[in-house]
């Protein structure tokens, strides 16, 4: 009872939070976006919470949870309607297949969804302490702490444990201990439930987000895309927070595109840069990369932003909002990146930082840029776990047989999305230059997820912005 | 007036679009394929939890306790398994500790090391020892 009175408070708070910053009344497909994007928020928040309370040694989690939704109602009903604002209206885009191909596709497509989800529960059965010894030792571990350790969770962090990480972030034990705290037990079954619904709210976020801006047909084929990755099936059952981190990178890109479809020079709801921020927040709450992801956002809005000042000439006026912008998007993920550079301060120091002298020399060693840069390039086309063929090939195959040339980003938001994950891959890249551990093994146990962290945004721009080439073009 | 759908795309675009999808379901068999052959429940975390049961109740609520064990392959994740029932204890893996849990789910006690004595045992391998030189 009072479980199903957790998971209500907690869906709930995720959906005032978007609602709240998303007036809007909706239509169907806006609907399963809201709710997409619900269940991450809700998830991040009554982590965040949760931690907070447990940080200030507070027991009285129902009440606060209970208190926090009455707030977000009260704010929600206070700010009713006022600033609603429909969404723009997205262009006519909806590939129109002929009949037997749609007839097809559709099949295709129920038999895809049955598939991932047929999947994802019998590899979380198999497996319901998760797949693989991080799920166990670090997350699961850590969500232990919490719930246990009470007010000592701190206990959880000592360096006496090896390989636990005491300096990852904590959406993910935190969600997890939150309901075993309602439960009153460690019951394998939460952080199962916790990866499916970033698994499936992932791919709902995907469908609802491609819907809108390219139509029912493309929404489908991405969402097949992504369904059908077997590693992103399996990683979302295996109770690792690379799925949490890819469901909130994605969701801080879609917000970004839907806000850049507004007019620049209309007034923009900022409600979506606002949720874009949080989701940056949350996604730095879940894993350290997600840190490096709200910098290469900042640094990819700028770039983006001085570009167009310098290259597209406007008025004073019509040019500040950008800046202003990029100003909320950084402040709405200021308090839950708080709690990360919190937990940065009072856990022991992550293992990837050097000194400065050990680090330049593996800076000034071009052997390691050439082996990462082999491992790049192999694992773009062996990323995945495809089959018989690997879904970024099959995307070049499209891109080069059917799709138009007019690929190229024009929107802002879709620039600063690309730059985002190249800032990101770019990040990453020095990361292993610098790593304190054997470089190929940590190449091997960690890049395949790392792109993984990035696949659902790298398959939303691809079919957000690619533009199939229709007959009447192909003949001019 | 609209032509009909049917006419819109070139017979490569539609050649492509049928691998794609094609390609797509295959890659489902896969995964199913792989989830059918991903065995049945192996939750070793649960039997380890009762396993450590007894002992958890004679340790202290908190703090950090040494730990011994098998030195096979399986030494790591017993480690962690160990770490994961005792929680919010913290296993040191390190003898140099006044209290010891000795973790030897698959062989027989062995000879431990001079210093360390048994406090007591409870049974599937699991001891609790003390180290007689820490004080």
């Amino acid at each position: 009872m009072l479980l199903a009175l957790a998971i209500a408070l907690c869906a709930a708070s995720g959906y005032l939070i978007v609602r709240i910053a998303w007036p809007s009344l909706a239509k169907g497909t806006d609907r399963l976006l809201k709710w997409s994007l619900a269940v991450g928020f809700g998830l991040g928040f009554s982590s965040a919470t949760f931690f907070v309370l447990r940080a200030t040694n507070l027991q009285h989690f129902l009440t606060i949870d209970a208190l926090c939704f009455a707030f977000l109602l009260g704010w929600y009903f206070l700010r009713g309607q006022n600033g609603s604002m429909g969404l723009p209206q997205a262009p006519d885009c909806n590939l129109e297949l002929p009949p037997w191909l749609h007839r097809f596709l559709i099949a295709a497509f129920a038999v895809t969804l049955a598939a991932a989800l047929y999947s994802s529960v019998k590899l979380a059965i198999a497996h319901p302490r998760g797949d693989g010894w991080d799920a166990f030792s670090i997350w699961n571990l850590h969500a232990l702490f919490l719930f246990r350790g009470g007010s000592y969770w701190r206990d959880g962090l000592s360096p006496l444990i090896p390989w636990s990480h005491p300096d990852y972030p904590l959406l993910l034990p935190a969600s997890i201990a939150h309901f075993w705290t309602y439960l009153g037990t460690d019951s394998p079954a939460v952080p199962a439930i916790i990866g499916l619904s970033f698994t499936f709210s992932t791919l709902g976020l995907l469908y609802s987000s491609l819907e809108r801006v390219r139509g029912r047909t493309t929404a489908m084929l991405g969402l097949m895309t992504l369904g059908t990755t077997p590693f992103f099936i399996e990683q979302g059952s295996s109770q690792y927070a690379d799925v949490p981190l890819s469901f909130f990178i994605l969701a801080s890109i879609v917000l970004l595109s839907i806000f850049g479809q507004y007019p620049a020079h209309n007034p923009r709801p900022r409600g979506f840069i606002v949720l874009a921020g949080l989701a940056l927040g949350f996604g730095a709450w879940t894993k350290n990369e997600g840190v490096l992801v709200v910098f290469a956002t900042v640094l990819a809005s700028l770039l983006v932003s001085g570009h167009s000042k310098l290259h597209e000439p406007r008025t004073k006026e019509s040019e500040a909002p950008e800046w202003r912008a990029i100003a909320i998007l950084l402040l709405s993920a200021v308090p839950v990146f708080g709690l990360v550079l919190w937990l940065k301060h009072v856990a022991p120091r992550g293992d990837l930082l050097q000194a400065p002298a050990v680090m330049l020399q593996k800076f000034l060693t071009p052997a390691r840029y050439w082996v990462i840069l082999k491992w790049y390039s192999r694992e773009l086309f062996r990323f995945g776990e495809w089959w018989p063929i690997s879904a970024t090939l099959l995307f070049l195959a499209v891109y080069f047989i059917a799709a138009s040339r007019e690929m190229g980003p024009k929107a802002a938001s879709l620039r600063i999305a690309i730059w985002m994950l190249i800032l990101t891959l770019a990040g990453y890249f020095a990361i292993y230059v610098i790593t304190p551990n054997e470089l190929y093994w940590h190449l091997r146990f960690s890049l395949n997820r790392l792109f993984l962290q990035l696949w659902p945004s790298v398959v939303f721009l691809f079919f957000s912005s690619v533009s199939f080439r229709s007959f009447n073009n192909v003949s001019k | 007036m609209k032509p009909p759908p049917s006419n819109h795309f070139s017979n490569r675009f539609v050649a492509v679009l049928l691998v794609f999808i094609v390609c797509c379901v295959l890659s489902s068999f896969r995964l199913v394929q792989q989830s059918l052959h991903s065995g049945s429940s192996d939750d070793v975390a649960t039997l380890s939890n009762q396993r450590f049961a007894a002992l958890r109740n004679e340790l202290p609520s908190r703090g950090v306790i040494g730990y011994i064990g098998e030195s096979n392959d399986s030494a790591t994740p017993d480690y962690y398994l160990t770490q994961y029932a005792l929680a919010p204890m913290v296993v040191n893996r390190s003898i140099n500790h006044t209290l010891i849990v000795g973790n030897f789910p698959r062989t027989r006690l062995p000879q431990f090391p001079s210093g360390l004595e048994v406090v007591k045992d409870f049974g599937n391998g699991v001891v609790l020892l003390t180290n007689k030189d820490i004080h």
